[in-house]
């Protein structure tokens, strides 16, 4: 029974083996260039923006050889340069070709002896070319050679490193990625000058054949996580990646949920600090929003300048922010709530001024407040598709005229103004666009909870929430780590921010294998109950 | 994938969770009412008889780290006897449910929503029940763990601002003879408040780290008495025996007594209620949680949406037998009696089976916990 599972399986691997060959066979280059040249001209030249140079050098004998690159793409200062020049040689050099390299492979000697661009290799096949052009390389094919030089000359224009727009900060770096793969792994590699940054490249896309690079750091980020990122990853099929959000959906771990658990960012620094704390970047070619996985509901709520103030004011801006946090969710419902089932709960001269207010207003609480709010959404979506400058006029215009004027004609209540523009100004403060959005998404079901069931309506969905949240697992780490499942050594980084001389240990929610960032005692409270530690110089001892 | 998803301290707050729901909210009343004036002292000694059955239990429990009660009950005591054990472990289980839910239209009629249907309040509540019940251990665990630390957190603020109003010369007499009258149907009212541990019976299985589980049962119990006796202490310093005695909710009495000069809330009661709903939803979620995991196990049933989503409409029917406070506290009564059976005779019966048969809880391992949903 055995031997015959083993004759099977090695016929089985033969099969395979001879189906690799013939295909290898196939895609292989041929030794006559016009053979190539057809071949490529044909599956690559239809196009236009497609170069195919033709060029007769003197290595020891006319040889023809052919270039092929993509006008745009290519620098063809680097092409001129390094590639046309280098293989044109004056009598002296050719003489020393001839006397020296005349035994060797052409195609090595060439790549070993006269090419000086830093990234040059050997390929045999015609895929490998026509990937290599189409990422902007240079092909060079020769006359008589089975083989052909690829060369990177890639140079196409692009947008320098500015500051990011949707992540600004007061205080700390301001530079932000670009939609250049490379230019943005360069910029981790910046931050991060640790033999042990991995960046491991791969192409995703049958058609586009879309750049990804997933970062990590080797020794701190659990090998379990990055085979999980590379698994989901290479598990893709799909003919274009043109954003990382492509692949930021068909990664994530809930994808019916509102709330995201991938986290997407255009700060390099902030890249670096996740990489510190043993998470794995995913970056992505044209595109300057990086993924970061895996992400705690928290951590949507942290800015990168938390970790650029000083303790006590990052504290004190994160506090406002999970409280603005709370505004941009419920409180719309809460005074739908509140007006229509509960105005016992409110204090008795607010609950008369507020009546005041609503005398007059033709419509019931819950449909001036959803008039608002769609009015709210509309102004939020035209000034977000209008260029800059025109764009805050109309949020200006709209947000304060038209609301001003619904005001004054009597159709809705000033107190309902307040508390829309509260809710929207609260959902600003999130450093996260995803989750600003899924506040939104989730405010409107929540405003009829509330006419409904009132303020009990309201708990029972919050409960509905926290269930949601709680069943949430971003690539093995649960959603709403280390509040639940709780984690005391983890809460120095949550809702407070303990100084830097107190994070001892990375998240462990994150499961690091290096867990260590500071030497001493691993627990925040014992360092932050014994600061002398940090020195020995104390008050007085120096006069 | 490994089941073993509890950490000792989730053991502990599910415990809690289970304990602490709407019983609280009356308890004060029911204790004064078998107890007089030394009530919050006696509740004291109660919860340390019952950290002891905790303690009892969990060390049996830990003997069988692969099993649960439906499995190492019949080993113990042979099949039938095994089998009838679980039987009415869940029937006291899934009992609790229905009252859990009439406590919560009760509760909410009486102050956030007067005019609210009681379809739309059980239901709505028995909805989320169920949902959270469906998604398993380890979403229901952290469920519980964020509900029942907000409840404490916001019901202890209230507590410790009733005192504002707390007289000591309440309390007194303090060991009084009237106070010492034996009433057993009172006794095992009160004692219904403790009957949250026996889901420890269930939970073995699950725990990342079984050796941890008796210390954590143990503390947990402990704590409900503290909170228990703390809480009994505060209404009666604040009222007195006589008016506690005429209050059904004392706990929303005290909130309502509660005055903060500055502050924008002044209704405390609504919001000890609006606190108090994830506190009764832990106890009727943890109730159906253990009761139908139990169940699936015991009966070998294969689809547990099926059972948890029938329940719940079950349920829906059994609340609304219950029409008023009074006919729940009856059932509160009878189910009392099996609760008692359950957290007291049960340890005591199993751990003597224990002992009559050394090697019982040499068990094959089963890999790591089995289904938790």
């Amino acid at each position: 029974m055995r031997v015959k599972e083993l004759i099977k399986k090695r016929r089985t691997e033969k099969n395979k083996e001879d189906k690799n060959n013939k295909k290898e066979t196939w895609q292989e280059l041929s030794p006559e260039l016009a053979l190539n040249v057809k071949y490529l001209k044909d599956t690559l030249g239809q196009s236009d923006d497609v170069i195919f140079r033709e060029y007769t050098v003197q290595l020891g004998r006319p040889l023809q050889i052919m270039l092929i690159f993509i006008d745009g793409m290519s620098s063809k200062e680097i092409i001129n340069k390094y590639i046309l020049e280098a293989l044109t040689l004056d009598s002296d050099m050719k003489a020393e070709w001839e006397r020296k390299f005349g035994e060797e492979d052409l195609v090595l000697a060439v790549r070993d002896r006269l090419l000086t661009i830093d990234e040059v290799k050997v390929v045999t096949t015609y895929p490998e070319i026509m990937a290599a052009v189409l990422s902007g390389e240079t092909a060079i094919l020769f006359e008589g050679e089975a083989q052909a030089i690829i060369a990177n000359t890639r140079g196409w224009e692009h947008r320098g490193i500015d500051e990011p727009q949707t992540e600004s900060v007061v205080r700390g770096p301001r530079v932000g990625f670009n939609e250049v793969l490379k230019s943005n792994t360069a910029q981790i590699r910046r931050w991060i000058r640790d033999p042990n940054l991995r960046i491991k490249n791969l192409q995703l896309g049958t058609r586009t054949k879309t750049d990804i690079s997933i970062c990590y750091i080797h020794g701190i980020a659990n090998p379990k996580i990055v085979d999980e990122v590379k698994q989901r990853l290479e598990r893709i099929e799909i003919d274009g990646i043109l954003e990382s959000s492509y692949l930021e959906e068909m990664i994530e771990d809930s994808v019916l949920s509102v709330f995201p658990t991938v986290q997407s960012t255009e700060r390099a620094d902030r890249v670096a600090a996740g990489l510190l704390e043993g998470r794995v970047a995913i970056v992505t070619d044209n595109t300057p929003f990086v993924l970061l996985v895996p992400v705690t509901f928290w951590q949507l709520y942290y800015a990168a300048e938390d970790y650029y103030q000083r303790w006590p004011l990052a504290t004190l801006l994160r506090a406002i922010r999970f409280l603005a946090f709370f505004f941009s969710l419920y409180l719309p419902a809460l005074y739908i709530a509140l007006a229509s089932h509960s105005p016992e709960l409110i204090p008795f001269k607010l609950a008369v001024a507020i009546a005041g207010t609503r005398e007059g207003v033709p419509f019931p609480v819950f449909f001036e407040a959803l008039i608002m709010e769609v009015a709210i959404e509309i102004i939020r979506e035209a000034s977000a598709r209008l260029p800059g400058s025109l764009g805050q006029t109309i949020g200006i215009v709209g947000g304060f005229i038209l609301g001003d004027a619904a005001v004054r004609a009597g159709l809705i209540s000033p107190m309902i103004t307040i508390i829309v523009a509260l809710t929207a100004i609260s959902s600003f403060t999130a450093p996260s666009y995803a989750v600003a959005v899924s506040n939104r998404l989730l405010r409107f079901p929540l405003m009829v909870i509330a006419l409904i069931g009132g303020l009990y309506g309201l708990s029972i969905a919050s409960i509905f929430i926290i269930i949601h949240l709680a069943s949430i697992r971003s690539f093995g780490t649960p959603y709403l780590a280390p509040v639940t499942p709780f984690r005391a050594r983890d809460m120095k980084d949550t809702f407070f921010r303990v100084p830097w001389w107190a994070m001892a240990d990375r998240p462990g929610m994150y499961r690091p294998l290096d867990r260590m960032r500071l030497k001493g005692p691993a627990s925040w409270w014992s360092r932050l109950l014994n600061p002398s530690q940090r020195g020995e110089l104390k008050g007085g001892e120096g006069e | 994938m490994s089941r073993r998803v509890l950490s000792a301290k989730q053991v502990g707050r599910l415990v809690v969770g289970h304990t602490v729901g709407a019983a609280i909210l009356t308890l004060p009343n029911v204790a004064v009412r078998a107890f007089g004036s030394s009530a919050w002292w006696v509740l004291f000694v109660l919860g340390l008889f019952f950290t002891v059955g905790a303690w009892f239990t969990a060390v049996l429990v830990r003997r069988f780290p692969e099993e649960t009660l439906v499995e190492f009950a019949p080993k113990l005591l042979g099949r039938p006897l095994g089998f009838i054990l679980n039987l009415l472990l869940i029937l006291m289980l899934l009992s609790i449910v229905p009252i859990e839910v009439r406590a919560m239209l009760e509760i909410t009629n009486i102050s956030i929503l007067p005019l609210g249907p009681a379809w739309f309040i059980s239901g709505i509540f028995l909805l989320a029940v169920a949902y959270g019940v469906s998604k398993g251990l380890d979403t229901f665990a952290q469920v519980n763990e964020i509900l029942i630390g907000l409840a404490l957190i916001i019901g202890a603020t209230v507590v410790v601002l009733g005192w504002q109003n707390f007289d000591s010369i309440h309390l007194y007499p303090l060991f009084h003879p009237k106070d010492f009258r034996w009433q057993p149907m009172l006794l095992i009212g009160l004692s219904m408040a403790f009957f949250g541990y026996p889901i420890i019976y269930y939970l073995a299985p699950f725990l990342k780290d079984p050796d941890r589980l008796v210390g954590s049962a143990t503390r947990s119990m402990f704590f409900i008495t503290l909170l228990f006796s703390f809480f009994t202490l505060t209404i009666q310093g604040v009222f007195g025996d006589k008016e506690t005695l005429n209050q059904s909710w004392p706990a929303l009495e005290l909130a309502k007594s509660i005055h903060l000069p500055g502050i924008f809330i002044e209704r405390m009661d609504l919001v000890l209620i609006l606190a108090w709903i994830p506190a009764i939803y832990t106890t009727a979620s943890a109730s159906m949680f253990f009761g139908i995991l139990a169940l699936v196990r015991l009966f070998k049933l294969r689809s547990t949406s099926l059972v948890i989503w029938g329940l719940a409409a079950i349920f829906y029917w059994l609340s609304g037998l219950l029409t008023n406070y009074f006919e729940w506290t009856k059932w509160s009564g009878y189910l009392g009696f099996l609760g008692l059976f359950i957290s007291i005779l049960l340890p005591l019966v199993l751990w003597l089976a224990y002992l009559m048969r050394p090697g019982a809880d040499q068990a094959e391992p089963k890999g790591e916990g089995g289904t938790a949903r």
